[in-house]
């Protein structure tokens, strides 16, 4: 895979999770969710990459998440926890990994499948590692408790992930389309089209 | 090919990664501002755009259904707030009124009672809802808001009595001061006068030569004035004098007209205080 190539993709995502997030929010009672757009681009590298690249651009996308990502503390100010999205997209990476096999990935209704599956095994850890961090920090008597509630959080990743598979559907075939500026490299077990 | 290296790298990371999740937040903060100082150049747009293509948070809430379901709930709130702070404040000036009424005449307890709505024929008298059983007696003096001379009690039965106003013709000539603009006894005038049937008081007032100031001028106050009891210029107040007219034949003597300030029209309210221990046993309601 050309990491410079991944890195501009990357940079464009990210910047599109932060940009249209205005637009694209949609509100049901308390919650407000939006599609993300790196789960999107993680899922499908990950459908398409080889397997040594995808664990380390699942870290590195779930990096970018966490950095951009803030939570409010009981002191009345942000913070910023690297590291729960990270792993947690590792894990859906790995799930689409074995998934990929099973299914025709270069269809873009796959990419929105793909999507809520891992996106659902990224979310639910890292949820389970921010409320940990809470849980430990609030031990310690601590003023930089995030202010979290893990069930709330758990409605949100899941109206997250089901947006984010719908927004998979015409962004993977986007995608799709610009597939051989990865250099992604054909393998008899991909089976990827040459 | 050593594969246990690449593998050892990536999970040394996923260690340091789990590793950050408990960590204090001081570096990945000044990372995460980095980072997203990065973005601008391509967020900024995006957000613009977002913004031009949807209506901000505020218009939407204003249009949100649930809003405006709140804003008028609120605005009912409001306004039951109002009307509750304007009825404290009148309970609270009714209040004062009481206690002064009270103060005044420590000898007598002020009463309120409403103005029956019954016709006495053509007359102008009205009745009250108090009557003998709440120790209401012929003669008693009736009250407009505690000051305002209003009356006096023609007739009593059980539970009502008749008042004959101040102004009606049936009233009789009505002892009367009219308060010098110093407000000194030295300097007040008394005066007789006589209801004319219109609203009105008419009486004459007089000076001792006709070099002294008018005794009388309009916009004077004109108290009543007691003879048993010889009070101060602080007698039950009966109006304010609106005309005064020379005598032609005698210019010492004056002829003023006085208006009560209440319309009896407007009277819903009378006091009367009545003496301590004069009410029976069925008390006053």
């Amino acid at each position: 895979m050309r990491w410079t190539v991944f890195a501009f993709f990357a940079y464009v995502f990210v910047a599109l999770d932060t940009g249209l997030q205005q637009m694209l929010m949609v509100q049901i009672g308390k919650t407000a969710f939006a599609p993300n757009f790196t789960l999107i681009l993680m899922v499908w590298i990950a459908s398409m990459g080889p397997t040594h690249a995808v664990r380390w651009a699942a870290l590195v996308l779930g990096l970018l998440v966490d950095l951009l990502a803030q939570y409010p503390t009981v002191d009345g100010r942000a913070t910023i926890v690297a590291g729960p999205y990270a792993l947690g997209f590792v894990l859906g990476a790995a799930l689409t990994i074995q998934l990929r096999s099973l299914v025709y990935r270069k269809h873009p209704l796959i990419t929105g499948l793909l999507t809520a599956v891992a996106g659902a095994c990224a979310f639910v850890p890292a949820i389970f590692l921010l409320t940990m961090r809470r849980v430990v920090y609030a031990g310690l008597d601590s003023e930089h408790v995030i202010l979290w509630v893990a069930s709330d959080q758990l409605v949100h990743a899941f109206l997250t992930v089901i947006y984010s598979a719908v927004i998979a559907v015409p962004t993977g075939w986007i995608l799709n389309r610009t597939s051989g500026l990865f250099g992604f490299q054909s393998h008899p077990r991909l089976g990827l089209p040459r | 090919m050593n594969h246990a290296s690449p593998n050892r790298s990536f999970y040394t990371a996923a260690a340091v990664m789990l590793i950050a999740c408990f960590l204090p937040a001081g570096f990945t903060n000044w990372l995460g501002g980095r980072l997203g100082e990065l973005t601008i150049p391509l967020s900024a747009p995006l957000e613009k755009l977002s913004i031009a293509v949807r209506a901000v948070p505020e218009r939407l809430d204003r249009e949100n259904p649930e809003f405006v379901k709140l804003a008028n709930k609120n605005k009912e709130q409001e306004v039951r707030i109002y009307n509750l702070e304007a009825r404290a404040a009148s309970l609270q000036r009714e209040l004062e009124r009481l206690q002064e009424l009270k103060a005044t005449d420590p000898s007598s307890r002020p009463v309120s009672a409403y103005r029956v709505a019954e016709s006495l024929g053509k007359s102008d008298l009205f009745k009250i809802s108090l009557g003998s059983l709440s120790g209401v007696r012929v003669g008693m003096l009736v009250y407009y808001q505690g000051y305002q001379l209003l009356g006096r009690v023609s007739a009593v039965s059980p539970r009502s009595a008749t008042i004959t106003p101040i102004t009606s013709r049936a009233f009789g000539p009505v002892s009367a001061m009219v308060i010098a603009g110093d407000g000194g006894l030295e300097t007040s005038t008394r005066c007789s006068l006589e209801p004319v049937g219109d609203g009105t008081l008419v009486g004459d007032v007089g000076r001792n030569t006709e070099d002294e100031a008018s005794p009388a001028g309009v916009g004077q106050r004109v108290v009543y004035y007691d003879p048993d009891v010889r009070q101060l210029n602080s007698g039950p107040f009966i109006g304010v004098i609106e005309k005064v007219v020379p005598n032609d034949q005698d210019l010492r003597w004056f002829t003023i007209t006085v208006r009560p300030e209440s319309d009896l029209d407007d009277v819903s309210v009378v006091d009367l205080k009545i003496p301590r221990g004069s009410a029976s046993d069925g008390g006053d309601h």
